[in-house]
C-alpha cells in the first residue's frame, strides 16, 4: 500500500523533473493533475520505468508524432526540426524522457537507495489498455502547459510490492547536473 | 583521425554533443553502443578521450570501459562517462575501471570544454 505521502511525493518528484527536462530555459510551464485520461488522445507513448525492489514506476510520456511536436522537442535540442528525420525527432522525444526520469530517478534515490531506471521505448498508446493488469497502487496523468508548445500529457502509475511511505524533503529536490566530477 | 569518441545510443546525445565540440575545434567520431565504441577506439589510435553513456544496448559504457583496459590493453585513453545515471555504487565500479569523470546529464559543454581541450592535449 502507498500512503497518501508517498503518492504525493511521487508526484511531487516527478512534476520537478518534468520542468527540469520539457521545459526550455525560461519558458514558464503549468502542470495540472487530470482526473483521469479522457483527455489524453496522442498516438504513441515513449515508456521508462523507475525501480526498486518496493516498486516500480513506469512513466508514460504521450506524444503524436506530427510537425508541431516535432518541432517543439527539436527546438529543446536546439536543433531544427527540418534538419531530423523523423526517427530522430522520436529519438529527441525519447531522450527528453530519459532526462526527466534520471532526475526522478536521482531524486528518489535519497529514500531508496536499491534504485535503477530503464531506457527509453516508444510504443502504441493502445498499450495503455493493459496497465491494469500491473495492479497498479498509484496512478496520476499530468497535462503541461507551456509556452509555445502544443499541451503535453504524461502518466504516471507505481505498482507497489511492500507498504511505501516517505515525505519528500525540498533539500533532497533536484541535485546539480552538467558538472564534470573528476575522479 | 578523431581525439575524441563520443558514444551514445540516442542519435540526439550524439548529435548535441559531437556538434558542440567538432563547433569548438575537436575532432569527433561517434559510435552507437559500447561494442561499436570498441571498435572504433580499436581502428583509431589518436581517440585520446571517450566520452560514453552508461545504460546502452548490446554493451553498456562501464562494460565498455573495463574492455578498453583489459582486452585493448589500453591504459592511457581519458574515459569519462555522461549519463543520467549518479548512483555511488556504479562511480565505483568506473573507478575500478580507470574512468576518469563522470557528468550527469543534461550535457552542459561550456562548463567542460576547458577540461575536455586539456585531456586531448588541444
Amino acid at each position: 500500500m502507498i500512503s497518501s505521502a508517498a503518492k504525493e511525493g511521487f508526484d511531487l518528484l516527478l512534476t520537478q523533473a518534468l520542468k527540469g527536462s520539457m521545459v526550455p530555459d525560461g519558458c514558464n510551464c503549468d502542470i495540472v493533475r487530470l482526473a483521469d485520461d479522457t483527455d489524453i488522445r496522442a498516438s504513441k507513448m515513449t515508456v521508462l520505468t523507475v525501480s526498486s525492489y518496493l516498486f516500480r514506476i513506469i512513466v508514460m510520456f504521450h506524444f503524436t508524432p506530427d510537425a508541431e511536436t516535432f518541432a517543439y522537442f527539436a527546438g529543446l535540442n536546439r536543433a531544427s526540426v527540418g534538419e531530423m528525420s523523423e526517427q530522430e525527432c522520436i529519438d529527441a522525444i525519447a531522450e527528453r524522457g530519459n532526462l526527466c526520469c534520471g532526475m526522478l530517478n536521482r531524486d528518489l534515490a535519497a529514500y531508496f537507495p536499491h534504485i535503477g531506471m530503464s531506457t527509453p521505448n516508444v510504443i502504441d498508446r493502445h498499450c495503455a489498455a493493459y496497465l491494469q493488469m500491473l495492479n497498479c497502487g498509484h496512478i496520476q496523468h499530468f497535462a503541461l502547459d507551456i509556452e509555445r508548445a502544443p499541451r503535453l500529457h504524461v502518466s504516471l502509475c507505481v505498482s507497489d510490492y511492500a507498504d511505501i511511505d516517505f515525505t519528500v524533503s525540498p533539500e533532497t529536490m533536484g541535485s546539480g547536473t552538467g558538472e564534470l566530477e573528476l575522479f | 583521425m578523431a581525439q575524441i569518441l563520443v558514444v551514445d545510443d540516442s542519435s540526439t546525445v550524439r548529435t548535441e554533443v559531437g556538434d558542440f565540440l567538432k563547433k569548438n575545434g575537436l575532432d569527433v567520431a561517434l559510435a552507437v553502443d559500447g561494442r561499436d565504441g570498441l571498435d572504433k577506439l580499436k581502428g583509431d589510435p589518436g581517440i585520446k578521450l571517450v566520452v560514453s553513456d552508461v545504460n546502452m544496448p548490446n554493451m553498456d559504457g562501464l562494460t565498455m570501459a573495463e574492455r578498453i583496459r583489459s582486452e585493448l590493453g589500453n591504459a592511457n585513453v581519458n574515459i569519462i562517462m555522461l549519463t543520467t545515471e549518479n548512483s555511488p555504487i556504479m562511480k565505483e565500479r568506473g573507478k575500478a575501471a580507470g574512468i576518469k569523470g563522470w557528468i550527469v546529464k543534461p550535457f552542459k559543454g561550456e562548463a567542460v570544454l576547458p577540461t575536455f581541450k586539456k585531456l586531448v592535449g588541444a
